[in-house]
């Protein structure tokens, strides 16, 4: 996100190209910038995390990785010390796709890896924010 | 990187940022400022569309990018890539708000 207006956005756009940022896409991510919006885009090839945050940075904008990860959920639930139905009932989840997860039928994608994440991270946060 | 002509406005293309139509270019203005345009370009005859265009400055305020610099921008755009028009469409505000900004038109002086 711009901490400041864009001081240079063709140089903003050339490090998201050289981190594999398709070139429409980084072209979009300087607009949404240029408005003062938050940009999310997919880069596949950052060699250096840290120097690409640095550069970003010395061009105003606040880059923040979000890193996809693929959670045990099995280790997880034993982490939590509950059953797969408690599990489930908590995480407003599917038990049988708790079970398959957890017997490595089926691989947690997209929505529900995303939720797996943060139940990881912070699993009573979770609890309180899907609580009503 | 062309060098500028009588024009005064030096405009250079940049590969790595541009991709089919999609068209980056750096224009540097008879006083020295520094624009970047991105919009995706369409030859008809000797008309060039520009669609989706995106005006960024680097050195340059807001109000140093007034209607009168991109109107001279856009004649020495012409000459620069020899079309008699220059079509701007599909603009919509940076910030998204309002409606979309009407096409304009500019056509080549002849002398």
């Amino acid at each position: 996100m711009p901490s400041k207006p864009l001081d240079d956005a063709f140089e903003i756009a050339r490090l998201l190209v050289r981190a594999g940022v398709a070139v429409r896409g980084a072209r979009k991510a300087i607009d949404q910038l240029a408005a003062g919006k938050m940009a999310y885009v997919e880069a596949p090839s950052v060699a250096d995390y840290t120097a690409l945050k640095c550069k970003m940075a010395s061009h105003g904008v606040a880059a923040r990785r979000i890193e996809s990860r693929i959670v045990d959920v099995k280790a997880l639930r034993a982490r939590l010390g509950i059953s797969q139905e408690a599990f489930a009932g908590r995480y407003c989840l599917d038990v049988a796709t708790v079970r398959n997860w957890e017997q490595g039928r089926t691989i947690p994608e997209g929505p529900a890896a995303a939720l797996l994440q943060a139940i990881d991270r912070d699993p009573d946060k979770i609890v309180e924010l899907l609580a009503s | 990187m062309m060098a500028p002509e009588s024009h005064g406005f030096a405009f250079v293309l940049d590969e790595e940022l541009s991709e089919g139509d999609l068209v980056a270019a750096m224009v540097t203005t008879p006083l020295g400022k520094a624009i970047q345009l991105y919009a995706e370009v369409e030859l008809t005859g000797r008309t060039m569309i520009l669609r989706q265009l995106a005006v960024y400055g680097v050195n340059a305020t807001a109000g140093e990018l007034g209607p009168a610099m991109l109107r001279n921008l856009a004649r020495a755009a012409m000459e620069e890539f020899d079309v008699d028009r220059i079509r701007i469409e599909e603009t919509r505000r940076t910030s998204g708000a309002g409606r979309a900004v009407r096409p304009i038109e500019f056509r080549r002086r002849v002398h």
